[in-house]
């Protein structure tokens, strides 16, 4: 586990050091679906379901669980 | 069936009573989302209400709160009395608030969930960090939980002989996050979420097979779960298509772990018309104590189906579109529709399930 984090994380950090998008080249990354293509109740629904659902949990950066459906 | 009729809590009417207030008096910007969600299968049934409000109340200030009604009918034994069809409210709420400063983004959020049996409230901080001229985005979020749970709903339902259980759990979230652009076409995203929690962690309901004897679930007192979950976004210009794809892997302390990848692609039809359509698959092994049944008790015992070796495919269309593509004018043109369905292969007890949503978004001010 701490090895593919270390792995990613460098992968993305040296991604990082070698690209530089201007203001007035991120059209398409303004884009609705490149930001998000999912409204909040949408994701927060698949993620109360998915928690219901599986044993498996987070790598959304929200909290999980909060009811009485384990 | 048996069903319990809940009153709104003083929490849940002032929530509610708060999101409508600042959006009808709101003079910024913002947007209010209404949802219907549903969920179905073999012995579960889901009916989910919910509204979400964005309000920015200053040019660096925003304020967002969502308020829901989750109505759960079943008759699986995990999820109330044996046998017996059920139906359960459950009411949450949440708010949050953030700030800009700069480059830095710090906020507060909080949620409370209430239902006859269970009671849940989660407060935490967050911030974002923008890095490199806006190419990389840091993100940090610290959290914590208590949770009190009781088997009340077993007693409401008649089965006076239940004994009464009681428990507290708390939860204890920090959540680190690397945004990246790679490209003017494609961004990345790293999550990692450590989370840990302590207490009840049992579902007062559940009863195992012990031999020819039911007794009580009997989990360990902790779990310490960690999620690691990065994607790939990138727009296609030549044909207008956003693909996402995505992959989480999960590993806890009681050797659970799952596989998750999935791919979203989202076709642009026409001027704010989308088309989306999604495959997710997940698999997992089971905790190293999971048996479907037991022989002798050992120190524990479930049959919790989520605990169990399982795999999952999820497909889903949605279809999303500017009401001024329905033919209306005005300011509700701007306003945003969509229909979303899901099929859930589940490959264990659960069975399959189907999904469905419809929601309404609409801006506001500006």
């Amino acid at each position: 586990m701490r090895a593919v984090i270390i792995l990613i994380v460098s992968v993305i950090c040296i991604s990082a050091g070698c690209v530089r998008v201007k203001p007035y080249e991120r059209e398409y990354l303004s884009r609705q679906a490149m930001v998000d293509d999912r409204g909040p109740g949408e994701k927060r629904f698949e993620q109360h379901q998915s928690g219901a659902r599986e044993g498996a949990d987070g790598g959304t950066g929200e909290p999980g669980g909060g009811c009485g459906c384990n | 069936m048996q069903r319990r009729h809940h009153q709104a809590s003083y929490p849940a009417r002032t929530g509610l009573f708060f999101l409508l207030s600042i959006s009808a008096s709101a003079h910024a910007g913002g947007e209010v989302i209404v949802r219907g969600a549903y969920y179905k299968e073999k012995a579960t049934r889901v009916v989910q209400p919910m509204t979400d409000v964005r309000l920015e109340i200053g040019p660096d200030t925003e304020i967002a709160g969502h308020f829901l009604i989750d109505s759960i009918t079943s008759a699986s034994a995990a999820a109330g009395a044996a046998g017996v069809e059920f139906t359960e409210t459950r009411l949450e709420g949440g708010l949050s608030v953030s700030h800009r400063i700069d480059t830095y983004q710090v906020g507060l959020f909080a949620r409370y969930s209430n239902e006859p049996d269970y009671q849940s409230i989660f407060a935490g901080v967050r911030s974002t960090s923008e890095l490199a001229r806006k190419n990389t985005t840091l993100g940090m979020a610290l959290g914590f939980g208590i949770d009190q749970l009781s088997n009340a709903g077993a007693q409401n339902n008649g089965m006076g002989q239940t004994v009464p259980i009681e428990g507290e759990l708390t939860t204890a979230l920090a959540s680190l996050s690397l945004t990246q652009v790679l490209s003017s076409r494609m961004v990345a995203n790293a999550t990692y979420d450590l989370m840990y929690q302590d207490g009840f962690l049992e579902n007062p309901y559940r009863m195992v097979p012990v031999g020819a004897v039911p007794r009580a679930e009997i989990v360990p007192d902790s779990r310490l779960r960690h999620a690691l979950f990065v994607s790939v976004r990138g727009f296609l210009p030549a044909t207008q298509t956003t693909v996402v794809t995505g992959y989480r892997l999960y590993v806890d302390d009681w050797d659970v772990t799952g596989h998750t990848p999935g791919i979203r692609v989202v076709q642009a039809l026409k001027s704010d018309l989308d088309l989306h359509l999604r495959y997710r698959y997940h698999r997992q092994t089971g905790a190293h104590f999971f048996k479907a049944t037991y022989d002798n008790v050992e120190p524990f015992v479930t049959n919790d189906v989520k605990l169990s070796p399982f795999d999952s495919h999820t497909i889903g269309i949605k279809v999303d579109t500017a009401l001024a593509n329905l033919g209306v004018s005005g300011h509700m043109a701007s306003a945003r529709a969509d229909v979303l369905l899901q099929y859930v292969v589940q490959n264990n007890r659960y069975g399959n399930a189907v999904v469905g949503h419809l929601g309404l978004a609409i801006p506001f001010g500006k």
